[in-house]
């Protein structure tokens, strides 16, 4: 985690009054600071406290604020961040914490609690039943307070309560094919298609509870829709010559539109999933073109794609029955880059893709329906590629192989901050869930 | 098609060959040639030379060998440049005996499968793979080979030769690879 003031700030502050009965010594805070130069960010500070036995789950909301690259949070360990009495908001004003949290066991559940510093006040409060060893599955549910706490504060979106599905190839030295799933915070690593067969393209159902992969059998790629609670797999129907990979679901979730390989070319189709039939050509260029790894708009009326029917690959767009196709991301032939697999942000507004700029390949977005250049988002690393959208349309996660090999990374755009996911060898092709709510595996 | 199914692909038809020339040991005996009159009541033991059976086993070494041979043409493998399509003109060769063995034998069939390095996406160097193939395919039917004969496939860059990450590796990876689906048994050299 990169060291910020606040952090030093309320960590001094913190250790300078551990082993006094309570933080209503606001003269010791003052006499701490005496030295101590701090100039507010513009993201508010924010701190989590929690009563006992409620540490591991401290951690993780610690952990998801932070990750949500909207507050600059002071990291307590155990011994600092456990409450024995109620928190008392007036002891963290002269700390400069904006926000404070309290967890605090009630009955079978934990009751959660947001107070304003600023004001003294107490802003939301709430009971939710979460599992204080905070493992496994269990942890989506904290992911899910943590995302109520941005709410709360913001009126944002928060992404903890989300999931990565990718495809990688290796597990230490062995080559294992396979699609995995690992929590946004980057823990809860769990392989979701089995053993052997070669796999691609994973590409979340709206609903979040199910997932399209592409499985390469007898050179066949045939397009799986496997329901992530059960491992139940159903093959879309009209998949079964070609390979068929790259799929998006529609916003509704009642259609797939997906990129078939074929000698007569590669071309999209669109197939109904919701009575598991009805596939249909939406683009015809050729055996020597390709038109791949298509994305709706979120309200599901176009799609955005990659198209190499001019010659160099880049970013065009129809209407979502094949209709109206058209260069989405202008581009000057001869000069600008090649861009690839682009992805359209849930709010709609921008188009994130990668495009090869400066002897490498870079993460760029557009703001859609305006004139402006595409703009730069990555420069570590000679291959950033195939980002998805996080569910605040502010985060990207995507391949890079900027330590030397395939790694997933996830960035923020707003305020440039990066961080590894860690996963299997030769990670790529990150696809990132919507929301995951209460029914969800 | 991998090499170790191209490896698979050769024993097979190495087993074929052998059980050919099974079928055709001169020491079985010949079966009697219809309307032909014995010469004598008691069949006398047909003079052999010495060396027969010797020669027998070299005839079919050799056959087997030239098999070995056609099918490591038909096998070899053209490479390509870093997100090209076209066939190499250091490969046209490769392509041309491939070609003289296909109409050479007409019941050959086969599969051709194009393959990419790591860089870019998997989506992305499918369809590569699968340019490649059609490539391929074209340059063989161009020269007269009927295109019905040959399957296209790709497997993009999901089964790469050399899995390491530098360059002489994604040479070795940017591939077509070629393998008999039927027809395989009886190859005849071209003339």
């Amino acid at each position: 985690m990169r060291p910020v003031p606040f952090l030093q700030l309320v960590a001094l502050a913190m250790l300078a009054l551990v082993g006094r009965a309570s933080l209503a010594g606001a003269q010791d805070i003052e006499r701490i600071r005496l030295g101590i130069s701090y100039t507010a960010g513009a993201r508010p500070g924010v701190l989590v406290m929690a009563g006992p036995g409620l540490d591991s789950i401290r951690r993780i909301v610690e952990r998801d604020l932070a990750f949500s690259d909207r507050y600059e949070m002071a990291f307590l360990p155990d011994s600092l961040g456990r409450l024995a009495a109620p928190l008392v908001p007036a002891t963290l004003k002269p700390l400069g914490v904006a926000w404070a949290v309290e967890l605090r066991r009630i009955g079978a559940g934990v009751e959660v609690k947001l107070y304003d510093i600023a004001a003294g006040q107490l802003r939301q409060q709430g009971v939710r039943p979460l599992d204080p060893a905070a493992v496994g599955e269990s942890r989506l549910a904290i992911h899910r307070v943590s995302d109520e706490l941005v709410t709360w504060i913001n009126g944002g979106i928060g992404i903890a309560a989300t999931r990565i599905l990718f495809k990688a190839d290796e597990i230490g030295t062995r080559r294992d094919n396979g699609i995995w799933r690992i929590d946004a915070d980057g823990q809860n690593l769990v392989r979701v298609t089995r053993p052997g067969g070669l796999v691609v393209s994973p590409a979340w159902h709206p609903d979040g509870t199910r997932f399209a992969f592409t499985e390469i059998k007898d050179y066949v790629g045939a397009l799986i829709i496997q329901s992530l609670a059960t491992g139940t797999r159903v093959t879309v129907p009209t998949t079964v010559s070609g390979t068929n990979n790259g799929a998006s679901f529609s916003p509704d979730g009642s259609k797939i539109v997906f990129g078939r390989v074929a000698e007569e070319g590669t071309d999209l189709f669109e197939a109904d999933v919701t009575r598991m039939c009805c596939a249909h050509r939406l683009t015809t260029t050729g055996k020597y073109a390709a038109n791949l790894t298509p994305t709706y708009s979120p309200d599901g009326r176009r799609i955005a794609f990659m198209s190499t029917r001019a010659g160099s690959p880049q970013i065009y767009a129809m209407d979502a029955d094949g209709t109206d196709q058209a260069v989405l991301v202008p581009f000057d032939a001869g000069e600008t880059g090649a861009s690839y697999a682009p992805d359209w942000s849930p709010d709609g507004t921008t188009v994130a893709f990668g495009r090869d700029a400066a002897g490498g390949r870079q993460l760029f977005t557009w703001q859609v329906g305006t004139g402006r250049p595409a703009k730069q988002q990555t420069s570590t690393g000679r291959q950033n590629e195939d980002p998805s959208w996080a569910a605040d349309s502010r985060h990207l996660v995507f391949r890079s192989n900027r330590t030397g090999r395939d790694q997933l990374w996830i960035v923020d755009l707003e305020t440039g901050t990066s961080r590894q996911l860690p996963t299997p060898g030769g990670a790529r092709l990150p696809a990132w869930s919507p929301i995951l709510r209460g029914t969800n595996p | 098609m991998t090499k170790r199914a191209l490896v698979v692909a050769l024993l097979g038809l190495t087993t074929v060959v052998g059980a050919c020339g099974k079928k055709a040991d001169p020491n079985t005996t010949p079966a009697p040639v219809p309307g032909s009159v014995p010469a004598s009541s008691t069949p006398t033991p047909l003079a052999r030379p010495a060396n027969a059976d010797s020669m027998a086993r070299a005839e079919a070494a050799r056959r087997e060998a030239d098999r070995a041979a056609l099918v490591n043409q038909l096998a070899e493998t053209i490479h390509f440049d870093y997100d090209q399509f076209a066939v190499n003109p250091d490969d046209t060769a490769r392509l041309d005996r491939k070609a003289a063995i296909l109409k050479a034998n007409p019941a050959l069939r086969i599969r051709v499968t194009g393959h990419a390095d790591e860089r870019g996406s998997d989506e992305y160097n499918l369809a590569l793979g699968m340019k490649r193939a059609i490539a391929a395919k074209d340059y063989l039917t161009r020269l007269g080979v009927d295109g019905s004969r040959i399957e296209v496939a790709s497997l993009g860059r999901e089964v790469p030769v050399d899995p390491s990450p530098n360059e002489a590796a994604y040479a070795k990876n940017r591939r077509d690879e070629f393998e008999a689906i039927a027809g395989a048994q009886s190859l005849v050299a071209p003339r």
